[in-house]
């Protein structure tokens, strides 16, 4: 069993009533609307044996609030040291070196233009927030590499496609045919 | 939760879930009301920090 986190985006109005009905039933979730954009998506931090399974358990969670859904994407690229320090596999107090120091992960001196641990979004004192793929590629480049999230994003966008092709169910004359590609 | 003071955001407690409140877009978050210590509170940690990130040109500071 393995942390797994990712997103759903509603597809329609996503509500107090609803976000109630989804932390009936789920703790591991939060609920993000912005307005002004017309999105709304709920970020999972789910413990489960694959990411399909995590995903697929999220889906059935919206559907149970009945919250639409509009697509799977990744995890929010904002990330904090403890979130890092997870992903790299290191102590958050190394990790807490690192942005701090500005010093690549193998020990070498830092070159002078774009060597550091990325800076955070935004400078904070108590708890700065960094831009993982940016975070993703220095540990790449400094023997610290996480696993990639290549099969991640297959996961995803076949979720993507399954729930496409669930919306266009009730339009079709015959599912079976359908269904019976994929086999 | 504590540390949201002074964030540009507003916290609302009257549910089993925290409701926390961008005063410049009217966008919101919501996370678990009670969790944990532990890993769990800083998951939901990190997703109040980015909340902030997101909102703190657009919030009152602005």
């Amino acid at each position: 069993m393995m942390l797994r986190q990712f997103r759903l985006y509603a597809s329609g109005p996503l509500d107090d009533e609803r976000a109630d009905l989804l932390f009936d039933r789920a703790r591991d979730l939060s609920v993000e609307v912005v307005p002004a954009e017309g999105v709304a998506w709920v970020a999972f931090d789910r413990v489960a044996p694959t990411l399909v399974d995590a995903v697929v358990s999220g889906v059935r969670d919206l559907d149970t609030a009945g919250v639409g859904i509009a697509g799977v994407a990744g995890d929010d690229p904002l990330v904090t040291l403890e979130v890092i320090a997870t992903r790299a596999g290191r102590p958050v107090e190394v990790v807490r070196g690192w942005a701090a120091a500005g010093i690549p992960a193998d020990g070498a001196p830092a070159p002078a233009v774009g060597g550091g641990f990325p800076a955070p979004v935004r400078d904070h004192p108590r708890r700065p927030v960094f831009h993982w793929p940016d975070v993703a590629a220095w540990l790449d480049r400094h023997r610290a590499a996480v696993p990639s999230g290549a099969d991640a994003e297959v996961t995803l966008e076949a979720v993507t496609l399954a729930l496409r092709l669930r919306a266009l169910a009730p339009r079709l004359e015959r599912m079976p045919p359908i269904r019976s590609l994929l086999y | 939760m504590h540390g949201m003071t002074g964030t540009g955001v507003d916290v609302e407690r009257d549910r089993h879930w925290l409701r926390l409140s961008c005063p410049g877009c009217r966008g919101w978050l919501g996370v678990p009301g009670e969790v944990p210590p532990g890993v769990a509170g800083q998951l939901v940690a990190r997703r109040i920090d980015a909340f902030v990130q997101r909102h703190a040109l657009c919030g009152r500071g602005r």
